[in-house]
């Protein structure tokens, strides 16, 4: 899980974007999971999501799981379009009808239909399960007693996997998912003055980040003299001399953008300098083709060279795109050419540090999503 | 926020015994970003990464288990009452280290444990893991002093951000903005989270999360403001009808009549010892008795009230509960009506010794703003 705290309904602007991800998006995404039903020779797949791992359903049919409890689970066959089956109440239909793209059926018992139809679908084939590591034992409960095990196959690595390779409308919205998270960050770092309370500012950010259209924001901030993470704000207010964590995320489309950096306020570059030589570092390596745990090893080591010590609390390297912690966050999974990370370069030792943003993954070199200083 | 040591070692304390009488060795709450209130009120922590678990024995000393080494710190300084435990890899081994194995353990939130996780925890563990999510929201319905006072200060919130609602309202304001204001207002008072629905527009048959609709004049603004301190469990909601731009015609107010009666009739039957589901079953009485009954059930309307969190208290005509002095709900008599569309009203109320006690300041009424006096 990344740094943000995520809302119990997310309230701000929650509509389709259909500019931004036109139906044939979807239709290409589709290709791409049927493709992936080829390869695993599966006969249909049921696709699990929930406000806290929202992605997976979302990406194949803009349907967001926007708040308390709310869950929902694609059906989907080789052939026909995806069904959405959700736990919304019944007068919410027709209001989150045009969040999606795609048919939603709404049955009172929702996942056991859901899974019902999966195995009629696949008509004595495999089912292929994606989202496993968020169903709940009464969803396994279902899954078990309505799939032998040999006609049962997790597919969410590998759904996760083709997920992490964002196409042109993902890229695009990511772009300006970062740019707004890091307008809201210039805009704090602006409001810095001793005496100043961090609750306000991060309110005063959230504000910001809802007003600037997106879906929902994410403000931590930190400050001291000390180590420091990126925190939950609480009423600290900021003391002369100190060092300030500040970290935006902004979800705007469906996807998430963040920004984060240090601010000394008693105006001395301390580590940042040599966090910027490190940022171009990164940009410069050829990330795509390593897994994970080398990706963060020679970042690691491209930090020492630089005379930094980062700080192994935080995760250094993980992806982002409809959550905020996603493919890949596993120390063998595989970056990909198109692969979002977030990169968070903290320092371990005071003067504190960091330096947060989204990366792009290139063939040869990166780029940052939302290249500010 | 820190809960009083007296507050927590109070909980603590109730919390044992029902574990004690039901045969257990002790509670684990779960909590993930969302469902995260069960840990909150064992152990004062606000959930901000994957996940945490408290541990609290029959015999011995609460335990908190974090996802996140970054997040140490804060949780150090606002969880001081437990020992901290920061998860590693194998998580289920961490926490057979505190626990140990083989003991009957209730589980606070198993229902929302993700099951390989929970299946992982429960084959390192051994014994018996077992539901308790009904014993807490058996305890935690009746609230504190201290926990009133929370609710309260959310009510002052939800009102304030009402206001600022009516004050900022300007034609062409998409509902975002509004939302955001709303918003801003409650976090500059404390607020951290905010369950926020709303609609502007006309004919609405309910209302949710913004979607870009831009307020226009003769617009009905649709609010329900959830303010949390915390924890959501304390939450104060504040559900109110507004007109843009212009005063609300004949038929409006003839039909917000009907909730405000719902509304007192629902109030008065309030009280210790009052069944839940009579307060339900005397709005969709109230308001049917206009013509509307098939309007008071879904796909219209469902709940005529609740409380927030823990506590699993829905007034609707089916629940088997009765008030208790202490308890602290929301009575919304909202509903849809062909004519006007959705109308809301609905606050929050405190049960007292013999009665209720109305903790907003707002009053009942359909408001108008836009240039339009109030």
């Amino acid at each position: 899980m990344n740094f943000i705290r995520l809302p119990v309904l997310r309230h701000g602007v929650m509509q389709r974007h259909k500019a931004l991800l036109p139906d044939e998006v979807f239709g290409e995404r589709l290709e791409t999971v049927r493709a992936l039903m080829r390869d695993e020779d599966v006969g249909s797949l049921l696709i699990y999501a929930d406000s806290v791992e929202n992605g997976p359903v979302c990406w194949l049919t803009a349907y967001p799981c926007y708040g308390y409890n709310k869950k929902a689970v694609t059906v989907l066959s080789p052939t026909e379009p995806p069904l959405v089956y959700n736990s919304e109440p019944l007068r919410n239909v027709p209001i989150v009808r045009p969040f999606t793209c795609c048919e939603l059926v709404r049955e009172r018992k929702y996942f056991p239909e859901a899974v019902r139809r999966a195995v009629e679908l696949a008509a004595g084939k495999t089912v292929g399960i994606v989202g496993t590591a968020r169903i709940g034992a009464g969803g396994w409960k279902t899954i078990t007693e309505s799939i032998d095990e040999e006609h049962r196959l997790d597919l969410t690595d590998a759904y996760f996997e083709r997920m992490s390779m964002a196409d042109c409308a993902a890229l695009n919205i990511m772009k300006q998912a970062a740019f707004k998270a890091a307008k809201a960050l210039k805009a704090m770092q602006q409001t810095l003055r001793v005496g100043e309370s961090l609750w306000k500012i991060a309110a005063q950010e959230d504000y910001s980040i809802r007003m600037d259209g997106c879906e929902d924001a994410g403000v931590m901030a930190d400050c001291g003299k000390g180590k420091l993470y990126p925190s939950y704000p609480m009423d600290r207010r900021i003391e002369k001399d100190d060092t300030v964590l500040l970290y935006a995320a902004a979800q705007y489309a469906r996807y998430w953008g963040v920004a984060g950096r240090s601010v000394s306020m008693n105006g001395e570059d301390g580590s940042f300098q040599s966090l910027l030589s490190l940022k171009e570092g990164i940009r410069r390596m050829r990330l795509a083709g390593m897994t994970l745990e080398e990706a963060r090893a020679s970042i690691w080591n491209l930090a020492v060279k630089e005379g930094l010590t980062l700080s192994e609390k935080v995760p250094l390297i993980c992806g982002i795109g409809m959550d905020l912690q996603t493919y890949p966050n596993a120390a063998a999974h595989v970056l990909h050419k198109d692969a979002v990370l977030q990169i968070a370069l903290l320092t371990d030792e005071p003067p504190i540090g960091m330096l947060a943003d989204a990366l792009c993954i290139g063939d040869a070199e990166n780029f940052w999503l939302a290249n500010i200083d | 926020m820190r809960i009083p040591k007296d507050e927590l070692e109070s909980r603590h304390e109730r919390l044992r015994c029902a574990a004690s009488d039901d045969g257990l060795d002790g509670l684990l709450f779960y909590a993930d970003q969302v469902n995260a209130q069960g840990v909150h009120y064992a152990a004062d922590h606000m959930v901000v990464g994957e996940c945490a678990w408290c541990w609290l024995p029959v015999y011995g000393a609460p335990v908190l288990f974090l996802s996140e080494p970054w997040d140490e710190s804060r949780t150090s300084a606002e969880s001081a009452a437990c020992e901290l435990c920061v998860l590693g890899t194998d998580f289920t081994a961490d926490m057979a280290r505190y626990i140990g194995t083989g003991k009957k353990i209730g589980v606070v939130g198993l229902e929302g444990i993700p099951f390989l996780k929970l299946s992982a925890l429960g084959k390192t563990l051994g014994g018996e893991l077992t539901s308790a999510t009904k014993l807490l929201d058996r305890l935690a319905r009746i609230k504190s002093d201290y926990e009133l006072d929370l609710i309260r200060k959310a009510v002052k919130m939800a009102d304030a951000g009402f206001l600022r609602a009516l004050e900022v309202a300007r034609e062409g304001m998409a509902d975002f903005e509004l939302a955001a204001e709303i918003n801003r207002a409650m976090r500059l008072m404390g607020a951290t989270e905010n369950f926020q629905m709303m609609d502007i527009g006309v004919g609405s048959t309910g209302m949710l999360v913004p979607d870009g609709k831009k307020l226009e004049q003769g617009d009905v603004m649709l609010f329900e403001i959830t303010p949390a301190i915390g924890s959501i469990t304390y939450s104060g909601q504040l559900c109110r009808t507004a007109m843009f731009g212009c005063k609300p015609a004949a038929v409006f107010l003839e039909k917000y009549e009907i909730l405000k009666e719902a509304m007192t009739a629902s109030l008065k039957e309030i009280r210790p010892g009052a069944s839940a589901k009579d307060v339900a079953i005397i709005q969709n009485d109230i308001i049917g008795s206009y013509g509307y009954e098939k309007y008071c059930h879904p796909p219209y309307m469902r709940t005529r009230g609740h409380d927030f969190g823990l506590g699993g208290m829905m007034i609707e005509d089916d629940t088997d509960l009765v008030f208790e002095k202490g308890m602290s709900v929301v009575i919304h008599p909202n509903n849809y009506f062909p004519e006007t569309g959705y109308l809301a009203l609905g606050e929050q109320i405190l049960v007292t010794a013999d009665g209720i006690e109305r903790l907003t300041k707002i009053d009942w009424k359909i408001y108008s703003c836009g240039g339009v006096h109030r």
